[in-house]
């Protein structure tokens, strides 16, 4: 966990004076999805490209519902690209109350993915 | 797709829940803005300008400022669904970007003629000035790798994993009559490595006679001809079927063979295999490129395979890989070298023109040093996946003029940590840079913007690693030896020229006698109306692997 899980307890304290919402409220949670059928992912990949800001998006190899780190695959390259910097870039898929978040590891910026099921990951 | 952060998430909760106090408090309101009466709707937003902007020496404004600001703009989407960013411009405007982009992020800006960019009726005649005009040591021009293509093509050619073809790579010892065409290496599992009634269709060094009845070596006289020629060398399809005369090494007869196009991918890892020697196990890969992400997996495979092996060497064949994922060279170069040699190095570190400072002008990022990476990154092997290591404090390379880029990457990044690199072969290419390629109005342009440098800040060999019994009096030399390219046996046979020459090395330290060299870039180039196939193929010729040829005399 990045910045994510020391934002939300200044948040939690910001509220404090209006409400009492965040008592109850979960902290993020590393989680996986239940299931990684082609509706699934198709709807995965869908958040992740509006993330990437591309149209469409691969993704790496690892089983979903296993593991929380998705890697979201640079553009492929040329012959003429000998030495090139692309990097997949990764995702961490993250539970709370309400509901899965995608959150960017570089930037800790995170993309709700609504309609998908996910649990806490094993640890 | 709304991008949000939990801060921002959160923030939202919290003034949901505060709104009825501020309610409380007479604020807010809500509610259309209606605007007064008789006053004049907003003015629409001002159209794109295309002014021009005027030229002062010296003077730059920001690269983004011209960018997408196109005389002919695309519409609609490209090829990967993403909408074209083009506005009205004109041609000054694209070559005012061009001039400002190659001011903030070409490596030798400093080095560049600045002129008038209107004075320019065509950008890519703009383009191609906007460059250091200086020498290599060896009298090479030190930047050979300034150029562009349509975006469409460079999009085309990165959306396509696999092409037609048999699983053939040929190497061009004349492409103009009598010409020579020859098998450098094939696929495995492919057309071209099938193995027919106990006969492989087509052996490393395998002349080709005819094609479908037409003579490779001295015809196309007419178009036809060399239509057919064509065809049946790089087939445009999978499914199409040509019949070949070929001739085997060291044979005086030909053989006749039918092949059958299909969509090949490259294997990064071509071949492997361990070799028993009297004084251990030595390793064996032959590594045809950094390009697809495949490419991590693969190594990963085959390193742990040899280190299952127990080998206490490993000769890495390089001599075709043009580079690819610097990513993964680092991976390799862990793989090589072990966790107490690398731990806490720098692989390599990105060098940029002196204006970026320590942030990557190009993408705006820190310039972070690229680690040796000891895990998987997510490209083909899960992230974090360890990677096994065969801590060798030496590795023996095979090269060529071929071997480029990301190749040479892994044995700077080696030198950096005195991993002894034993180079077996030709000159390396030279290139230690790299670019990102960009788009503007459809062109894709790729210019120099790093050089790369390793743990002990040495970049310095655009004129190639040179193994160090070479007489050629330039580049970086480094122990090994030079021996030529061998087409008379198999890759990854003990008894082909540069791996019998490792193993020699290996054994005894010593050279074999150097041969005359025969040169094999030829003619391809040529313009020619009787030359084949001209630059049309990636599968025609180890010149065409890396951006320029810098095959030395020995």
């Amino acid at each position: 966990m990045t910045v994510l899980s020391k934002t939300l307890p200044v948040l939690c304290l910001l509220a404090l004076g209006t409400a009492s919402a965040c008592q109850t409220t979960d902290v993020l949670m590393p989680a996986v999805l239940e299931v990684a059928d082609d509706d699934t992912m198709a709807m995965l990949k869908q958040v992740l490209a509006g993330a990437m800001d591309r149209a469409s998006v691969d993704i790496g190899p690892g089983d979903l519902t296993q593991n929380s780190v998705i890697s979201v695959l640079p553009p492929g390259l040329t012959p003429l690209e000998g030495r090139s910097t692309a990097l997949p870039v990764q995702f961490d898929l993250m539970l709370d109350a309400g509901g899965c978040y995608l959150v960017r590891r570089e930037t800790s910026q995170t993309y709700p993915v609504d309609g998908l099921t996910c649990r806490v990951a094993q640890q | 797709m709304a991008k949000s952060n939990v801060g921002v998430v959160w923030v939202a909760a919290v003034m949901a829940l505060s709104a009825p106090l501020l309610g409380a408090c007479g604020g807010g309101g809500g509610g259309t803005t209606v605007p007064p009466v008789g006053s004049l709707p907003p003015p629409p937003p001002p159209p794109p300008t295309n002014n021009n902007p005027t030229w002062t020496k010296g003077t730059f404004e920001a690269a983004s400022s011209f960018k997408d600001q196109c005389e002919s703009p695309r519409s609609g989407v490209d090829i990967e669904g993403n909408s074209f960013p083009d506005t009205q411009g004109t041609l000054v405007r694209e070559n005012f970007w061009l001039r400002s982009w190659t001011n903030e992020t070409y490596l030798w800006n400093d080095q560049v003629t600045d002129q008038d960019p209107a004075t320019f009726t065509d950008r890519l005649q703009y383009f191609a000035q906007l460059k250091t005009v200086a020498l290599t040591a060896s009298g090479e021009d030190l930047d050979d790798f300034h150029f562009s293509e349509p975006t469409t093509s460079f999009l085309e050619r990165r959306n396509s994993a696999a092409s037609s073809g048999y699983g053939v790579r040929f190497v061009v010892f004349s492409n103009t009559v009598p010409r020579d065409f020859r098998v450098q290496y094939t696929e495995p599992n492919s057309p071209a490595s099938a193995v027919i009634s106990g006969q492989v269709n087509l052996p490393r060094g395998t002349k080709i006679l005819e094609i479908d009845g037409v003579s490779l070596v001295n015809g196309g006289s007419t178009q036809a001809e060399l239509d057919t020629l064509n065809n049946g060398l790089f087939p445009p399809t999978a499914g199409a079927s040509h019949t070949f005369l070929v001739q085997d090494v060291g044979s005086a007869s030909t053989r006749s063979i039918t092949l059958t196009s299909a969509d090949i991918a490259q294997a990064p890892v071509n071949r492997m295999s361990t070799i028993d020697t009297p004084t251990g196990k030595v390793g064996y890969i032959l590594f045809n490129t950094f390009s697809p992400f495949e490419s991590e997996q693969a190594i990963a495979n085959a390193m742990a395979a040899l280190d299952s092996d127990n080998v206490t060497d490993l000769v890495l064949d390089l001599r075709y890989n043009g580079g690819g994922l610097l990513a993964v060279a680092a991976q390799l170069s862990y793989m090589i070298a072990g966790d107490t040699r690398t731990n806490g190095k720098t692989f390599e570190l990105l060098q940029f023109n002196a204006a970026a400072g320590n942030v990557n002008p190009v993408t705006g990022a820190t310039n972070s040093p690229v680690p040796f990476h000891n895990t998987g990154l997510g490209f083909s092997l899960a992230n974090g996946t360890p990677l096994q290591s065969l801590d060798l404090p030496r590795v023996y390379i095979l090269s060529t003029g071929g071997t480029c880029s990301a190749s040479e990457a892994v044995i700077n990044g080696l030198r950096g940590i005195d991993v002894e690199i034993i180079l077996i072969g030709d000159v390396t290419c030279g290139k230690p840079y790299g670019f990102f390629p960009t788009d503007n109005c459809g062109e894709t342009f790729f210019t120099i913007q790093f050089r790369g440098v390793n743990e002990k800040n040495f970049g310095d060999y655009s004129d190639g690693f040179v193994p160090n019994n070479s007489s050629f009096g330039f580049g970086v030399k480094v122990s090994g030896c030079v021996v030529p390219d061998d087409f008379t046996h198999e890759l990854g046979d003990v008894n082909e020229g540069l791996l019998a020459a490792a193993l020699n090395f290996r054994a005894t330290g010593t050279c074999p006698a150097i041969v005359p060299k025969v040169s094999v870039k030829a003619s391809v180039q040529s313009s020619s109306k009787t030359t084949i196939a001209e630059v049309e193929s990636d599968q025609a010729g180890a010149v065409f692997d890396s951006n320029r040829d810098m095959r030395m005399p020995y």
